[in-house]
């Protein structure tokens, strides 16, 4: 997708953008741009609603309408947001931290609502821009400055936990798949429901530099030999998955939207007041 | 002349905010508050208007704020413990000039404290809740009919300023229902927000003016230090925007002071108050009047900005000022601050949940009129 | 921005934007790309180029894309 095709959704006169060299988070937001343009999406229908986090600075970019919220609250502004004004396509760009961190109330409670909203998380499996803190994401025994002797925590499964709080659909990639990220990030954006994109991806200043992963290059080619696509997965056995991620589309299913429900049930009390038969 | 109807305070609150133009609650449940939650899940969708309860009252307030920008008016409620949670998203609404109201229901205080006893010691953190320097305005009542303007007022200054306005109620005004005729539509004036005409070379952060998402201004919102357009500034400009937001509230105090004020023209003493102790100070100053002491009140219903230059006019030549507050201590502190020493101010205060009793305030008054001038006799 | 043309195809680099993060490089099948001594990527082996486009989809920052000139 030539560039050109992107000024129309993008603030190129912002770029270069402030993510570190070799970061996956310039990658993720390139392809929420594609998607956008190959879903010919109106920019004045439009909002990218960002957290606090390197993910958030992606609001920054985009052409649009587009709020850099509170830390983990970026749900909730978008919340409001969208019930004033369904028509609005409304994606929200996360941080892993910011997602199920200090978000993780909002985000369960917005899967479960089901509202119509696309939630990218830039899942990088550390606090990054506050310097390389350990994130509920960060894998066990990994380094952090706050983990400097290895994480002793269990980290959450992003796409598990949506799914189990209800989102209806849910997918997992990584910033080495490009086409898969633009696919998701489309399916996402088309469904209509909460849709969470879970994306993988490396930051090698810090997670990758206290883990052993100093080169872009190899963290994300790292990152890759990590993930097993879903069609490989049903067939490995327990010891093959071990240390092995499952991506793609790991659900998705219909059931009523919120958005379009509240909406109804206004028609429905605004009829009942005309007939006069409101209680 | 339409009959009088017997209506609860918090419900007087949500009427008054459908009266405003509000099509958007966000709430959580909390005592002493609910009820106005309760109301509007009934009533919005009958408007058109959409009520949420939300998972919690930060997802409140951030829903508030994101409907606003959505072109809604909107509002969520509370008490002390939920307006402790959403300080920071008001930080939030200051900065970005975001025009919402927030009602907090005070409720006997900290933490858990009496959830159904009243108090007014939520009063400095209306004002300092959130961290940094920021503009707000902060609106109280002291009767049914008065909760139902007040909210109409709220919203017309948020929306005139683009500023989050905070309503403070308590928890007897919350739960007392009272026989009121409420305001017509049309009675009262509503204010709704000012949009430019065009949408080139608009600055959504350089004046009240706004536009909303969805009506391709591609507006930028950040609650970082943005220049006029929106997107993250440093230094001076990041100074001047800030002098620029709290200016816009703080150098309109004389403007945006509501007040009540009786028997001020000859008062040897003036009693000012907010809230629902103002009930008590009127019914105290018609006893000393009838006694004939020159006994005067001032009503605050706009505390925040404070009125300095009002209470420092009303208080001229003025023997004793008592303030009673249902706290140790706030709003006296800035009383004493715009008195100047140029006469002794004096707090009255109680903090076991029940309110402050004309007789109370007639003995005070009197010991110090009695001491200044021997027991008067009428 | 920098263009470089090759039998209907061109590859467009704008190096105000590159951060010399190397994944360009690393990643191209066929070693076309470089840093230069300014850090910043550069089509040194153009005719090898097959613009298959994997540099566009892991560059970080905007600076790389393919195309085919019209």
């Amino acid at each position: 997708m030539a560039y050109d095709l992107l000024e129309e959704y993008l603030r190129v006169e912002r770029l270069p953008h402030v993510w570190c060299p070799g970061c996956g988070h310039g990658v993720i937001t390139h392809a929420l741009a594609c998607a956008m343009a190959e879903l010919r999406l109106d920019p004045d229908r439009t909002a990218v609603i960002g957290g606090i986090g390197c993910s958030g600075r992606a609001a920054f970019l985009f052409d649009m309408d587009a709020m850099h919220t509170t830390h983990g609250r970026a749900i909730v502004f978008a919340t409001g947001l969208k019930l004033v004004r369904p028509q609005l396509t409304v994606i929200l760009t996360l941080g892993d931290g910011d997602a199920v961190g200090i978000g993780g109330n909002h985000f369960i409670h917005a899967c479960r609502r089901n509202l119509d909203l696309t939630a990218i998380i830039y899942n990088n499996s550390i606090y990054g821009q506050t310097g390389g803190q350990v994130a509920p994401t960060t894998p066990p025994h990994k380094k952090s400055t706050t983990s400097p002797y290895g994480n002793l925590e269990y980290p959450f499964d992003i796409a598990q936990l949506a799914i189990a709080a209800g989102a209806t659909y849910v997918a997992r990639t990584t910033s080495f798949d490009f086409r898969d990220m633009v696919k998701f990030i489309k399916r996402g954006i088309l469904h209509k429901g909460f849709a969470v994109i879970e994306v993988l991806t490396h930051c090698p200043t810090y997670y990758g530099r206290l883990n052993e992963m100093r080169d872009p290059y190899e963290m994300l080619h790292r990152l890759k030999e990590h993930t097993v696509p879903l069609e490989e997965w049903e067939q490995l056995s327990a010891e093959e998955r071990a240390d092995k991620i499952v991506v793609g589309e790991l659900h998705c299913q219909e059931r009523p939207e919120f958005v379009e429900s509240y909406y109804a049930l206004i028609t429905r009390m605004q009829s009942q007041q005309v007939k006069g038969d409101g209680n | 002349m339409r009959e009088p109807e017997l209506v609860q305070g918090n419900e007087a609150c949500a009427r008054g905010a459908l009266y405003a133009g509000c099509r958007f609650f966000a709430g959580y449940p909390i005592t002493p508050s609910s009820e106005i939650m309760e109301y509007l899940a009934r009533e919005m969708p009958k408007v058109g208007g959409i009520c949420l309860q939300m998972e919690d009252e930060i997802a409140s307030i951030s829903a508030v704020i994101g409907a606003s920008w959505g072109g809604a008016k909107a509002m969520t409620a509370t008490s002390g413990p939920g307006f402790s949670l959403m300080q920071e998203s008001i930080g939030y609404a200051a900065i970005t000039e975001t025009p919402c109201v927030i009602v907090d229901a005070q409720r006997w205080s900290p933490s858990t404290g009496q959830p159904t006893k009243a108090a007014q010691g939520d009063v400095m953190q209306a004002r300092w809740g959130t961290h940094g320097d920021h503009p707000i305005i902060v609106l109280t009542a002291s009767w049914v009919r008065e909760v139902f303007e007040m909210t109409v007022h709220a919203f017309n200054f948020a929306e005139k300023y683009r500023v989050p306005v905070i309503l403070l109620l308590d928890e007897v005004l919350a739960h007392l229902r009272e026989n009121v005729i409420l305001p017509e539509p049309g009675e009262l004036e509503v204010i709704s927000r000012q949009r430019p005409e065009r949408l080139e070379d608009f600055q959504p952060f350089a004046n009240e003016m706004m536009l909303n998402f969805g009506e391709g201004g591609h507006i930028m919102v950040t609650g970082m230090a943005h220049d006029e357009m929106g997107f993250p500034t440093q230094g001076q400009k990041a100074a001047e925007q800030l002098k620029r937001i709290v200016s816009k509230i703080e150098r309109r105090a004389e403007e945006l002071a509501l007040y009540r004020a009786h028997y001020l023209d000859d008062a040897e003493a003036v009693i000012i108050s907010y809230g629902i102790t103002s009930r008590a100070v009127e019914a105290a100053v018609e006893l000393m009047r009838a006694q004939g002491l020159a006994v005067g009140f001032l009503d605050l219903k706009t505390l925040w900005p404070f009125p300095e230059k009002l209470i420092r006019s009303w208080t001229e030549g003025v023997q004793y000022v008592l303030v009673p507050e249902l706290n140790l201590g706030q709003l006296v502190r800035e009383v004493e601050r715009a008195v100047g020493g140029r006469a002794p101010v004096e707090h009255l205060g109680r903090v076991d949940g029940y309110l402050i009793t004309p007789q109370e305030i007639c003995q005070r008054v009197q010991e110090r009129l009695g001491v200044n001038h021997g027991v008067r006799s009428s | 921005m920098k263009r470089y043309e090759q039998n209907g195809f061109f590859l467009e680099i704008e190096p105000r934007r590159c951060k010399g993060c190397g994944v360009c490089v690393q990643s191209c099948p066929m070693n076309v790309l470089i840093l230069n001594d300014a850090g910043k990527v550069e089509a040194k082996e153009i005719m090898r180029c097959v613009f298959c486009g994997i540099c566009e989809q892991r560059c970080p920052d905007f600076a790389i894309s393919v195309h085919k000139s019209v």
